[in-house]
């Protein structure tokens, strides 16, 4: 079945192009242009459960993400998704297959790849203020003390935080919270946003205010940006690119979508629900996912 | 008549200030009652009043009535021997103690973050944790003498382990994404000690320098009680000699009433200087 699927062409006409892993990129490949952060082959084993029987989570996952793009992980909960996230961030340790940003191995996490936490409550310090918190990169950078102020109060005042500089985290909203995280990688200056599910645990007015200020913050800043959900609407609403992972175990990036649709993008659009259709689809199967 | 009616209605708040000259006792009682409960003033009125019945039926060299421990309290207090005991308990309360913590919360944090020094300390800890002060008391008198050194280390001892065991425990329950975020941020290994796992240990920490006041007291006194010839404890056990069971009363009161506000001072002090890491405070606070 879903090599049926594979050899689906783009049909003209339609606001989406079709593409296997990266496949159009293979031109860019061909003209040198190396990605920012390249997975080959990566593939992830785990020892589970008493009898520690192996059990392979990601088999065979290819990425190449340039920079300044938008790319949405999209799949069913417990797919591999984070585990990938957590091997870009260097948090985790691929088994197999190569994981490399410029060219270079990623083995240990570092400031150029941030990660945006779901469950900011552990991410966030709690015994810091907001603007104590965005400044912890350059604290740990040993930049001077007005110099970091200066650009944590940029970045407070970029994510709208203005006005809560100096509150403690329990003070704050849950979308308070996630723009904190937010503001915290922006003046560490990550060129990589890693994100996992970070509106996961917001309610739904809340998540979409977030959605949006994520787009405006991302078109701003030209960071690049990883994001993963299980949310369709949400992978819609955010990314350039869609990949859309199968189920764990050996959970793969089984197709690839490019969203050509205007920023800042609305559910109600044709587009947008022609292209919400074609995604829900896959999940619909049940086989592939 | 208009004016009348506007009259009447001024005339209604007057009415609601008078109030208070009603006489409306059962409502103030209760007030005052709950009022007595909230302070906790309740149960040492409790407290004296039962003091005050069950004393005078016993000799005041057996059990003293509240008044004559008032005038025996007096007595020592004018020519300043009380004072002098107390500040000299203190002294060494406070020497040992934080001498205690100073080791004890360190060895905490390595403990919690260095597997290989858990290994190696841990049993050790758990071993001595359960022995009291007290029973090192005659071999710490043989080793350091019967001077200052003995009894600060006696206190170092007993405050020393609960430190350790709270800080460990506190190090060891840091959420993971904590870490990892601050590592994401860039922070090396030594930067993570000192601005994720210190700041994070710090209500534990507290914890146990409470817990390890209390046990300072207790390991002061059996102290004083054996060996000085000054103190709070020695004042309590001498005044036995000279039939002073008031001076008893008033040496177990004053340990008491030291107790309780060098614990004040410590939670206020973790109230404003420690605030910002939210040290929680299971009890009750006075006038809230």
């Amino acid at each position: 079945m879903t090599a049926a699927l594979e050899n689906t062409a783009p049909v003209s006409g339609l606001p989406w192009v079709f593409v296997r892993e990266n496949a159009a990129r293979r031109g860019a490949a061909a003209l040198d242009i190396q990605p920012l952060i390249r997975i080959r082959d990566v593939e992830m084993r785990y020892a589970s459960g008493r009898d520690e029987t192996p059990v392979k989570v990601l088999d065979g996952v290819n990425l190449d993400i340039h920079e300044g793009e938008f790319h949405v992980l999209l799949g069913p909960s417990g797919c591999g998704k984070s585990t990938l996230l957590n091997i870009i961030a260097g948090l985790a340790r691929q088994t197999g297959g190569t994981a490399t940003m410029r060219g270079q191995a990623i083995r240990k996490p570092g400031r150029e790849r941030g990660l945006v936490f779901q469950n900011a409550d552990a991410a966030i310090f709690p015994w810091l203020t907001v603007l104590e918190n965005v400044e912890f990169g350059p604290r740990m950078a040993s930049a001077k003390k007005a110099e970091r102020q200066a650009i944590a109060q940029k970045y407070v005042d970029l994510v709208g935080l203005r006005g809560h500089e100096s509150k403690f985290p329990h003070e704050l909203s849950g979308g308070m919270k996630q723009r904190t995280q937010i503001a915290r990688l922006l003046a560490n200056d990550s060129t990589v946003l890693v994100m996992d599910e970070p509106f996961g645990a917001l309610d739904a007015h809340t998540r979409r205010v977030m959605q949006n200020e994520l787009v405006r913050t991302w078109r701003e800043t030209g960071k690049t940006v990883v994001f993963v959900t299980h949310d369709i609407q949400e992978a819609l609403l955010l990314g350039q690119w869609i990949h859309i992972m199968s189920k764990a175990p050996n959970a793969r990036i089984f197709k690839t979508y490019r969203a050509e649709l205007p920023y800042p993008r609305t559910e109600t659009d044709p587009r947008f629900v022609g292209l919400l259709a074609r995604l829900q689809g896959h999940f619909d199967f049940g086989g592939g996912l | 008549m208009s004016e009348g009616e506007a009259a009447d209605a001024r005339d209604i708040p007057d009415a609601s200030a008078r109030k208070p000259w009603r006489f409306a006792p059962e409502k103030r009682l209760r007030k005052a009652g709950r009022l007595l409960l909230e302070t906790g003033l309740a149960t040492w009125l409790i407290l004296l009043a039962a003091w005050s019945l069950i004393a005078p039926h016993y000799p005041p060299s057996f059990f003293p009535g509240p008044l004559q421990t008032l005038l025996g309290g007096k007595e020592i207090l004018l020519d300043g021997t009380l004072a002098k005991f107390s500040l000299i308990s203190l002294e060494r309360v406070f020497s040992g103690w934080l001498l205690g913590i100073s080791i004890g919360a360190p060895l905490g944090v390595l403990i919690g973050r260095v597997r290989l020094l858990r290994q190696l300390i841990e049993p050790f800890v758990d071993f001595f944790r359960f022995i009291p002060a007290i029973a090192f008391l005659t071999l710490f008198i043989m080793w350091f003498g019967v001077g200052e050194k003995s009894k600060i280390i006696l206190i170092l001892y007993a405050t020393c382990f609960v430190v350790i065991i709270n800080t460990a425990s506190g190090v060891l329950g840091i959420d993971p994404n904590r870490v990892q975020a601050a590592r994401t941020l860039g922070a090396s290994e030594w930067q993570i000690l000192r601005h994720v796992v210190i700041p994070e240990c710090v209500p534990y920490v507290f914890t146990g320098v409470r817990l390890g006041l209390g046990s300072a007291f207790t390991a002061i006194v059996a102290a004083e009680m054996l060996a000085a010839k000054e103190g709070v404890g020695y004042l309590v056990f001498t005044s036995r000699l000279y039939f002073r069971t008031d001076w008893i009363l008033v040496g177990i009161v004053t340990l008491g009433l030291l107790g309780y506000f060098s614990d004040r001072l410590l939670r206020l002090f973790g109230k404003t200087a420690l605030r910002r890491y939210r040290i929680a405070d299971a009890r009750g606070e006075f006038g809230k």
